[in-house]
């Protein structure tokens, strides 16, 4: 099937695409409504892959999104967008209750004044002002509030529209402890009287990320995104398990930290998901590459449906010989961190289960086979 | 071994040690750089004020042996000389012609080097890089080194610097940005608009 044609309004859809600069979920809710969670921007392009892909069914997709989620803050999740919430006015926003601070609201104000602006929390800017040109009335300033996500907090419900499933939106995190930790953390990062004005890095963890349950009918699908684990039952985790409760499994996980072993918490695996899960992870292209061999070999023994949505982000681009050889003389490690995304597509007929579910892989994105030398562990 | 100085000697400078022979040599370092038939003897002053004692004796003249030095001071046959420079040129400068040009920000600072994201000015439609840098490697200046921190931004320059003298060579410039201080005053001013941004976003549950 063509990565253009639209799911059928039966259709329960789940696209992972990344590593652009970012990375990004579109989910179809069934009768041509949308969520999406993150952002990425492919590399030479200004547009986030979501309003490229929505755009691409020509039914109107874009405009019926009903929910944008920022995971968290770090640019490597949320580049592009304020782009989208500028094309789909109408749809809610919503990010981690532990930005609901003012420690954070500063660092916004820092992005702003000091004029060095590529960072996640400059796209918190352009998200802000973008929100904030909506606020003219109070009916707009409802709708533009963001919605805080915290441990259980329903963000989307769709009933059974026109014959078709009803759907939700859960957040299963942060909990309560995770965002008085994250007010500490968020402090670290202001700067003090006669500091520099420097840019603004992403320097904090990852415990406050959004990790989202979603119900579809039947079908239930757990989007990990950053969240990491941590020794604390009520963090992390460990405290997303001790609060879930719902009797269902899902077949689908988005595995969070782009596979790493710090995000890794076996009991998600054995109480949150399906036996033999479909499970698909996004690589992490700056810093330390994510996931390592030893990543998927150890993800590869819990599911044999496990798919990556792209190699690496590309090779590095070829310059001129006199600064290919002062690079290589001067830098003795690089990499692209833009690269052109890989999508991971997922469609799941609720009226038709035989068929289900369709995987497609687009882009260079691949499945994982255990017996892949590429996994093999030395 | 000792190194030959770029200074051979002074015109009619002699070696003591060898003063009455047919040639004197008068390397300042132990092996001749060139040498010539030694000199008429100007009198037992020459040799204390002209001549030090040894093979590295001081080239320095006293006014009295200047003064003393009716000789024609010729340059000596077979002597390699070297030509002066002129070091400027009126009314040139260096010109850096700038080959590539990125600009980065550090994101991480380890022992023995930096991690930072390069963004390419020349060619902008090139994705965005993350290099790592080693101080051994790369020449940065005492004080752009304490400018190293993360989120501190830099220019990377690549290119051909060609000096007065015409010459062309490669140059590597890294230069970090100055960037002012916050100020209380500007502090103040970010937290009044951290204020008035959670307000804004306040919801109405």
């Amino acid at each position: 099937m063509s990565r253009s044609t639209p799911p059928n309004k039966d259709e329960f859809e789940i696209s992972i695409i990344g590593p652009g600069r970012g990375e990004c979920v579109i989910v179809h809710l069934g009768n041509n409504e949308w969520c999406v969670v993150d952002s990425c921007v492919p590399r030479g392009s200004s547009k986030s892959v979501a309003i490229e892909y929505l755009s691409s069914f020509k039914n109107g997709a874009l405009d019926r999104v009903r929910l944008i989620v920022a995971t968290h803050w770090h640019d490597d999740h949320i580049h592009g967008l304020a782009s989208i919430l500028r094309q789909v006015p109408t749809a809610s926003f919503c990010c981690s209750a532990a930005l609901n601070t003012e420690n954070f609201f500063a660092l916004v104000g820092i992005a702003e004044t000091g004029g060095q602006r590529n960072s996640g929390v400059d796209e918190f800017v352009s998200i802000l002002e973008t929100m904030a040109e909506k606020t003219t009335t109070p009916q707009a300033k409802r709708r533009a509030t963001p919605m805080w996500a915290t441990e259980h907090r329903s963000l989307l419900q769709l009933n059974q529209r026109d014959g078709c499933f009803p759907a939700t939106v859960t957040a299963l995190s942060p909990s309560d402890s995770t965002i008085k930790l994250a007010f500490a953390d968020l402090a670290r990062l202001l700067p003090q009287t006669g500091d520099k004005q420097r840019r603004v890095t992403n320097r904090s963890p990852n415990h406050t990320s959004v990790v989202l349950w979603i119900e579809a009918g039947s079908m239930r699908a757990l989007l990990g995104a950053d969240l990491e684990h941590t020794s604390q039952s009520d963090e992390g985790w460990m405290a997303v398990v001790k609060c879930h409760h719902d009797p269902q499994s899902a077949a689908l996980f988005k595995v969070p930290h782009h596979g790493s072993t710090n995000a890794d918490y076996p009991q998600v695996w054995t109480q949150m998901l399906v036996e033999n899960p479909i499970a698909v992870v996004t690589p992490f292209t700056g810093g330390k590459s994510l996931p390592r061999q030893s990543d998927l070999f150890r993800l590869a023994k819990r599911t044999t449906s496990l798919y990556c949505t792209a190699p690496s982000a590309g090779k590095v681009p070829s310059r001129e010989a006199l600064v290919e050889k002062t690079m290589r003389r001067q830098v003795i490690d690089r990499r692209v961190i833009e690269g052109n995304p890989g999508h991971v597509r997922v469609r799941w007929s609720l009226t038709n289960y035989v068929t289900s579910p369709v995987i497609e892989l687009f882009n260079g994105a691949y499945q994982i086979i255990q017996q892949s030398p590429a996994i093999s562990q030395s | 071994m000792p190194q030959k100085s770029l200074i051979t000697s002074l015109p009619g400078q002699e070696k003591a040690a060898s003063s009455g022979s047919a040639t004197t040599s008068l390397a300042v370092a132990d092996s001749p750089l060139f040498e010539f038939p030694s000199r008429p003897n100007l009198g037992g002053q020459q040799s204390s004020q002209w001549l030090g004692t040894g093979a590295f004796a001081s080239p320095v003249l006293s006014e009295t042996a200047i003064s003393a030095e009716k000789f024609n001071p010729a340059i000596p046959c077979g002597a390699t000389l070297r030509p002066r420079l002129r070091l400027a040129i009126s009314g040139r400068t260096p010109v850096l012609k700038t080959r590539q040009l990125w600009e980065g920000t550090v994101t991480e600072v380890r022992d023995v080097g930096f991690v930072a994201i390069l963004s390419d000015k020349t060619n902008p439609r090139n994705p965005a890089e993350q290099a790592t840098f080693e101080f051994d490697n790369i020449e940065i200046s005492p004080e752009d080194q304490k400018l190293i921190s993360p989120g501190s931004s830099f220019y990377w320059i690549i290119g051909n610097e060609c000096t007065v003298g015409g010459q062309v060579k490669n140059v590597s410039m890294v230069q970090f940005r100055r960037v002012p201080a916050w100020t209380q005053r500007k502090l103040k001013r970010v937290a009044d608009r951290a204020r008035r941004l959670r307000d804004l976003f306040q919801e109405e549950l």
